[in-house]
């Protein structure tokens, strides 16, 4: 990001008091869950709980994502590399590990790195794993990782856009 | 008098422009005095200093006032499965995840070995809990750090294999980065586990 622009800094501002109201409210109501901040003016992804920093994960890419307002994600999902397909029982494909890159091949992919899927669409991602147009955030193999054990069904990640994405 | 109007009206902008800027200008030391009321309620539920481990990579790091100020090697749980043979006893050894608090701090701890201890080791139980030959004392190092159900932070006999996944689910440490541990955190203070 840029240096701000006239304006821009106002609503920077003003994301971030949302954000801390929302972490606020996140650190009162569930105490002993992990939930992460993501920081795009600051192209960084915290994971934290109870106020506490617990790790620090620098956004190596992202691609184009709409949300124009500081607000809550939900976690919904982790598919990593030893997943197996959920919904395909009795078909030639059961038990089959979990495809995690459809560009250029149809079943088989890379099977190196997690994805973690959030509500509404995001995935966090790491290089080289295709997620068609859903709008994505890449990190490091290894923070994937680690978030991803950190993470839970339903944990929340709070979502701070950049400044230019709220004209 | 055509000059004397646009003169007027060049001032009224100016004017407004400015009572703009200043409106703006409050609002942004506003919006900062807020920030700053909402960081330092956040600040009263988060803790002063902290232990983060990451059984993923083995890292345990120190934090204090939102510094890390140590960060180590550690071994954690090795997920294994153990079975009783002729019994239905059944363990798996993986490092509990989630939040924990240091509930006891022990020098010179002594572990009463449990009873898959001496499963793995194809040995005969002990009957009574106190019988001597389920005393262990230097396996856990010179200090422990209790966090609960059985897990602990302690030391270990086996300094090459930290950063590995090879323990029962308590967390393993060097002597330096242990003593560090137990010098630096008081019991009640939060252990972060993912």
């Amino acid at each position: 990001m840029g240096t701000p622009v006239f304006g821009q800094n106002r609503i920077v501002l003003q994301n971030y008091r949302e954000a801390l109201v929302l972490e606020l409210d996140q650190v009162k109501t569930s105490p002993d869950d992990f939930y992460l901040i993501i920081d795009l003016p600051s192209k960084q992804i915290h994971l934290k709980s109870q106020g506490n920093m617990l790790r620090m994960c620098p956004i190596l890419n992202l691609s184009p994502i709409e949300e124009r307002h500081t607000q809550n994600y939900s976690f919904v999902n982790r598919i990593d590399p030893i997943s197996v397909e959920p919904g395909n029982a009795n078909l030639r494909l059961r038990g089959r590990l979990f495809p995690l890159d459809f560009s250029g091949r149809l079943i088989e992919g890379p099977r190196h790195h997690s994805r973690l899927y959030f509500t509404p669409n995001l995935v966090i991602r790491a290089d080289g794993i295709s997620t068609g147009t859903t709008p994505h955030i890449t990190l490091s193999p290894l923070d994937i990782k680690a978030l991803g054990s950190a993470l839970r069904p339903g944990n929340i990640a709070i979502f701070i856009p950049h400044a230019e994405a709220n004209h | 008098m055509h000059s004397f109007h646009t003169i007027l009206l060049a001032l009224y902008m100016v004017f407004s422009f400015c009572l703009h800027l200043s409106a703006r200008e409050t609002e942004s030391e506003q919006l900062k005095t807020d920030i700053a009321s909402l960081r330092e309620a956040l600040k009263r539920h988060a803790a002063e200093t902290y232990i983060v481990i990451d059984t993923v990579h083995n890292r345990l790091q120190v934090w204090h006032n939102n510094q890390m100020i140590r960060e180590a090697t550690c071994a954690t749980g090795s997920g294994k499965v153990l079975l009783h043979p002729g019994a239905s006893a059944r363990w798996q050894f993986y490092t509990p995840l989630g939040t924990r608090a240091i509930l006891h701090k022990v020098t010179d701890p002594i572990w009463a070995k449990p009873l898959w201890a001496f499963v793995e080791n194809g040995e005969e139980p002990t009957v009574l809990p106190w019988e001597f030959r389920r005393l262990d004392r230097t396996t856990l190092g010179a200090f422990a750090l209790k966090l609960g159900d059985g897990y602990e932070i302690h030391g270990t006999l086996y300094p090459t294999l930290l950063g590995r996944h090879i323990t029962h689910g308590c967390i393993r440490l060097n002597d330096e980065d242990l003593a560090f541990v137990y010098r630096s955190l008081q019991v009640g203070d939060r252990v972060y586990i993912y």
